[in-house]
């Protein structure tokens, strides 16, 4: 699914914005009791049932900015200001990236079967017999379903000569690859931990914007306030992302406060340089490959395709490769990486070396709060381009990156499959794949149908970040 | 006839808050329409640091049209505010 800019996101982007401002401005922490108000003032339209309600979800967003999931908050009255105090006493990030504001959610109940306009009230009235429950009753000549009995199994859609029974889904568990969202009998959404696999996808999809990642966001700048040198590691997708070119961007996160700038995609070209070693030393002893450098990925094969995980490439994901190096050249300092993932802030953790992830989303707020214009920064040199890196950004660039390192001779035993996003019909071709009915020998798998430029944490449409990538010289 | 002018912000504010989508205009608008308009990117128009604004534009992204200043909320509003714009022209 590809986002495009809208009221919700507008709204998330403000809080963003203005609880930023705050700490990076070194306003009192009490300043962010104000933001609801600001944002949502006396007689301005509510969206929701009334304003105090809009401004409760305000206040639930700015807590997600702090970093705080909804599971881990008191209920009862705790001031915003306490919740900052607390980020300094964080000892580590939580692997539960994703959340959802209890509040916002529209609990999307008219999900599961229900019957259509299409019903005829016809004379066999086979879903009244095949309902196991007795949830089906005949109402003015029409079937009707109640919900307070009916179990979700189906089976009256199944029987319907009409058709007109469907499964309403909320977007949040149409969008969810891993079914790992749950609904509370009140219809709340809720995340099964042990499925979920950080993808991303629900708080893209979600139309209220109810499903919201924690940030580090605040935990940077308070580091970089107390004066700790931080590098940072920027994301091939990043193109397109903000206005003005790459090397103004570098420039920019220098201006922010960022000691050097490392662009990742030489890392990637390493790593599809190795990944294509490792193709071609493996493609006789076993029946394909996977690619890793997508988390989203890793974590779904690991839950929910154990029998494929050996079949995962053992190279390092393109971050970790130049984590890693940053990390001897430069032991004392942090690390951040930005990117468009949410997946990545579990890679992260795993891998150790990478102290914070961040958005591109939250980055441009950053820019926009220390009043930095991209656009008018003096461009300096270009530095080397490494143009098989930055194809990793889409679907279908990290093949191509890999396919350049293969020699002429060898490249008849290279047959890449794409798998673009983790829909029905691409899960079932993996599915296959782990029961070793592949078409192909080498599985290029991103979670974001797209690839990276159509990410959670992006700014701009995909097709325009791929048409930047594409043009820079 | 004259030109309708679209001037899209690319300051780093409303880049961010949808200018970057606003710059999809060209492929999302009309062949007829499209004949009429003259979209161009522009560097911060300096709107957003203006402090007396309506509460209609408070908040980015700017566009231009014809010089005055819009907040559209999607690409689908600047494109109804560019067609009515245009039909006004003519």
């Amino acid at each position: 699914m590809s986002k495009t800019i809208n009221n919700a996101i507008r709204l998330k982007r403000e809080i963003l914005l203005q609880t930023i401002d705050v700490f990076l401005q070194d306003k009192p922490f009490e300043k962010l009791e104000e933001i609801p108000y600001r944002i949502i003032p006396d007689g301005a339209d509510s969206y929701r049932c009334c304003i105090h309600k809009d401004r409760a979800v305000i206040r639930s967003r700015i807590l997600s900015v702090l970093g705080y999931g909804f599971e881990d908050i008191d209920k009862g009255p705790v001031f915003l200001a306490e919740y900052a105090k607390g980020i300094e006493k964080r000892k580590n990030f939580s692997d539960e990236v994703v959340t959802v504001i209890g509040d916002a959610c529209s609990s999307c109940v008219e999900t599961g079967y229900s019957v259509t306009e299409a019903c005829r009230g016809c004379l066999a009235r086979p879903c009244v017999s095949s309902c196991p429950v007795d949830a089906i009753s005949f109402i003015d000549g029409k079937s009707v379903i109640d919900k307070s009995l009916c179990i979700n199994c189906g089976k009256c859609a199944g029987v319907c000569p009409f058709s007109a029974i469907i499964n309403k889904k909320a977007p949040c568990t149409l969008s969810c690859p891993a079914d790992a969202i749950v609904k509370t009998n009140k219809g709340l959404a809720e995340i099964d931990r042990s499925k979920c696999i950080n993808c991303g996808q629900c708080i893209v999809s979600c139309p209220f914007a109810a499903v919201v990642e924690k940030s580090q966001v605040v935990d940077l700048i308070l580091s970089m306030k107390r004066g700790v040198p931080i590098n940072v590691l920027v994301a091939p997708s990043h193109r397109g992302q903000f206005p003005g070119s790459s090397a103004q961007l570098y420039k920019a996160l220098g201006l922010l406060g960022f000691k050097n700038v490392v662009e990742i995609s030489e890392a990637a070209e390493e790593c599809a340089k190795e990944e294509s070693m490792e193709f071609l030393e493996k493609k006789d002893s076993q029946p394909f490959m996977t690619t890793s450098c997508c988390p989203a990925w890793v974590s779904f094969a690991n839950k929910h395709l154990p029998t494929i995980v050996d079949k995962i490439s053992h190279t390092a994901s393109p971050m970790a490769i130049a984590a890693d190096r940053l990390k001897k050249s430069d032991p004392y300092s942090l690390i951040a990486f930005i990117g468009p993932c949410t997946a990545k802030k579990n890679e992260a953790r795993e891998i150790g070396s990478v102290d914070f992830v961040l958005s591109f989303e939250e980055v441009a707020m950053l820019l926009v709060s220390k009043g930095i214009d991209v656009l008018d920064l003096e461009i300096p040199d270009q530095e080397n381009l490494h143009r098989d890196g930055t194809k990793f950004a889409f679907s279908g660039g990290v093949t191509s990156a890999v396919e350049k390192f293969i020699d002429k001779d060898d490249l008849v035993a290279f047959k890449p499959i794409q798998i673009d996003g983790l829909n029905k019909k691409n899960k079932a071709l993996l599915k296959a794949a782990s029961m070793n009915k592949n078409a192909g020998n080498f599985y290029e798998i991103m979670a974001c149908a797209g690839g990276c430029v159509a990410g959670p944490g992006t700014i701009c449409p995909p097709e325009a970040a791929v048409r930047k990538i594409n043009n820079e010289k | 006839m004259k030109k309708i002018s679209v001037k899209i912000c690319t300051g780093t504010a409303c880049y961010v808050m949808g200018g970057c989508d606003f710059l999809e205009l060209p492929s999302a608008l009309s062949e007829s329409l499209l004949t009429k308009v003259e979209i161009a990117g522009t560097n911060c128009l300096g709107l957003c640091k203006e402090v007396d604004r309506p509460e209609e534009l408070k908040y980015p992204p700017f566009v231009m049209i014809n010089e005055k200043v819009y907040s559209p909320s999607s690409l689908g509003h600047l494109i109804e505010l560019v067609t009515e714009e245009v039909k006004l022209n003519e």
